[in-house]
């Protein structure tokens, strides 16, 4: 039977081995972390946007048939060495926990994305100030135990939400939109009145993009149900004021200039391609877009073909997305495999 | 890149004077440096939002950068009388700008094509310039340590009265090569300043002066020249 094999074991690259797994192919499973589940385990996203799954259950269901399936084989902690391209596909050395040399058929790319690391746009002061912290830390903290102050600990009193931190701004480099920043700030916001009834809670926005089904379920539930105020300009920049984070800016429809100080401030990054994802496309000889993600060449055909025969995509990898889009590319890019391998429904 | 027939200014010395608020819209939007300081506006707020002048005044480098765009030249035009003017050029707007827009530069543009068309906004704004004004044209210098009096840097604090006296020797003190003069900020031979007019003559300048500052004007022409007689005469010898 064919080999494939699946690069990155976040949402994407587990539908996509689960997927390919049912079919009856065998499935290399090559994950760098010591865990599975990607950017959902990683940050330990406790609810998840736009239905308000339980991460944690989202999670298990992902990995549960991966990890007993007898077709596929998980290999953590282990990164892709040489490649080799040859007749029917691609010689392959891992390394690290699993070393060896494996020649299969088709391998796809779900390598997911970073988040970008404020401390490159100074103007917010991150890394500074011990109460500006990132949305992913703020995931960290509702996992954890009750969302506190990093500088002593408080409960806040006032959270603030700075929005496309890292996205759509040419001083950083990143002149994209990350998709996912203003829903998933918007359910922090909801989640986030629960443990905070009185506190003051504001988004300071450029453009709200709670798109499609998301803006009566995430925007208008935020301004309705939890009372969250969305003050349209994009933060100018963070000092700090009597020990607490200090914002300026412009509100550009009714205030005019604000400093206006807050007990505690996310940012909500944006996402990067992931490290390494050029280093993997360099291997495979898989192109990238211009914004460094890898380049789906035919995106009106299907999703996950890539310039590179053989090589598919799925997920974060090819540019920001959902959890819910990057499962689906996994089923998109496992579909693709069979159609390149050739594989028939028997009768 | 930039075609080589362009100037640097688009500053037409027949336009001297016209004010019409169409052909001033299009001066700022042919100038050469528009397109790098303006590519779009994302209507952020960032701009605004880092401007110390927005924070003390009505001033909005946000709302300078939309009214251009939005290519109402009425606007515009009214914004030149005022409006424009409450910026510090310190240019943290273009520091953060996500589009890499410069709206302190446009501003500047805009600043340009007021004095050049001469508006009612320079007469006003430049009149407490005059003394500079008078040393640019002279001898290209802007400030010199003759203009160091109390009565016009009242917002200097208490030791001007000090620092206006005994220039010559205060001067010695300055470890630069000044060669100790007072009335420029270094030595300007007759020669330079003879090539400052022929420039300010070509590119209308003078012609720019006669109609913002009659008297100014009356001034800097019997300073011309004199300084032409006399590199006229040394040349002749
Ligand atoms: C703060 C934040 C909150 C979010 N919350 C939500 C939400 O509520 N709902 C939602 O739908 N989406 C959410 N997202 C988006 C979601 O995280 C992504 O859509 C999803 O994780 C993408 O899945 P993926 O499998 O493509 O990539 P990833 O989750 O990034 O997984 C990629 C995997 O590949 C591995 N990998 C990378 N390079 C290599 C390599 N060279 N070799 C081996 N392995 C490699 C990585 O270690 C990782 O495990 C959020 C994003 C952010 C930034
Ligand atoms: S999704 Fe929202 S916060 Fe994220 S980059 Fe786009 S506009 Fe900005
Ligand atoms: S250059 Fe002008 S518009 Fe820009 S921030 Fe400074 S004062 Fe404001
Ligand atoms: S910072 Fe730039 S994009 Fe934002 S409002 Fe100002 S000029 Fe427009």
């Amino acid at each position: 039977m064919a080999k494939v094999m699946v690069i990155g074991a976040g949402p994407a690259g587990l539908r996509a081995a689960e997927s390919l797994a049912r079919f009856g192919l065998d499935v290399l499973l090559v994950e760098q972390a010591p865990y599975l589940g990607g950017a959902l385990a990683r940050h330990r996203y406790g609810g998840l946007m736009p239905y308000f799954d339980s991460g944690p259950q989202v999670l298990k269901a992902m990995t549960a048939v991966v990890t007993d399936h007898a077709r596929v084989t998980v290999c953590t902690e282990s990164q892709v060495g040489r490649v080799e391209s040859t007749d029917g596909g691609f010689q392959v050395e891992l390394m690290g926990q699993t070393a060896t040399e494996e020649h299969v058929q088709a391998v796809i790319l779900a390598t997911g994305f970073t988040h970008f690391d404020p401390r490159r746009d100074a103007k917010y002061g991150y890394g500074l100030f011990p109460d500006v912290i990132t949305g992913a830390e703020l995931e960290e903290q509702m996992a954890a135990g009750p969302v506190h102050r990093v500088s002593n600990g408080a409960i806040p009193e006032s959270v603030a939400f700075i929005y496309c931190v890292g996205s759509r701004d040419r001083q950083v480099g990143n002149t994209y939109c990350s998709r996912v920043c203003c829903a998933v700030s918007t359910k922090q916001g909801i989640e986030l009145r629960q443990q905070l009834p009185q506190a003051r809670i504001v988004m300071f926005y450029m453009d709200v993009r709670t798109y499609g089904l998301w803006e009566d379920q995430l925007y208008w539930r935020a301004q309705e149900e939890a009372g969250i105020v969305y003050v349209k300009g994009r933060v100018a920049e963070i000092t700090q004021h009597d020990g607490r984070p200090l914002l300026k800016g412009e509100d550009t429809l009714i205030r005019g200039p604000f400093e206006w100080e807050f007990d505690l401030v996310v940012l909500a990054t944006g996402m990067e391609p992931a490290a390494g994802t050029a280093a993997l496309a360099a291997k495979f000889g898989v192109e990238r877009e211009p914004h460094g993600f890898l380049r789906q060449a035919k995106p009106m055909v299907s999703a996950a073909i890539t310039n590179r025969p053989g090589v598919f995509v799925a997920g974060a990898a090819s540019g920001p997305k959902t959890v819910e889009d990057s499962v689906m590319e996994g089923d998109v890019a496992a579909m693709a495999v069979l159609e390149h391998l050739g594989v028939k429904a028997t009768p | 890149m930039v075609d080589a027939s362009e100037t640097h200014l688009k500053l037409d010395p027949d336009a001297v004077g016209r004010q019409d608020a169409d052909s001033l819209l299009r001066a700022i939007q042919s100038d050469i440096r528009y397109r790098e300081v303006v590519h779009g506006c994302l209507n952020c707020g960032v701009c605004s939002g880092s401007c110390p002048s927005h924070r003390f005044f009505d001033y909005s480098p946000r709302v300078v950068v939309q009214t251009v765009l939005a290519g109402d030249a009425e606007a515009v035009k009214a914004m030149m009388d005022e409006y424009i003017w409450a910026c510090a050029q310190c240019y943290t707007c273009a520091m953060r700008c996500p589009l890499h827009n410069s709206p302190g530069g446009l501003v500047m543009i805009m600043r340009e094509v007021a004095v050049w068309r001469g508006m009612e906004a320079v007469h006003r704004l430049l009149k407490p310039y005059g003394r500079v004004l008078l040393k640019v044209l002279s001898i290209g210098n802007q400030l010199t340590p003759d203009m160091i009096q109390p009565d016009f840097f009242p917002d200097w604090g208490p030791k001007i009265p000090w620092s206006s006296t005994d220039l010559a020797l205060k001067r010695k003190a300055i470890p630069v090569y000044t060669l100790q003069v007072t009335s420029s900020a270094w030595r300007v031979s007759p020669e330079t300043s003879y090539e400052l007019y022929t420039i300010y003559e070509e590119t209308g300048v003078f012609r720019l002066i006669e109609q913002i500052d009659p008297n100014l004007f009356e001034v800097v022409s019997d300073m011309v020249e004199e300084v032409r007689e006399l590199v006229e005469a040394g040349r002749d010898d």
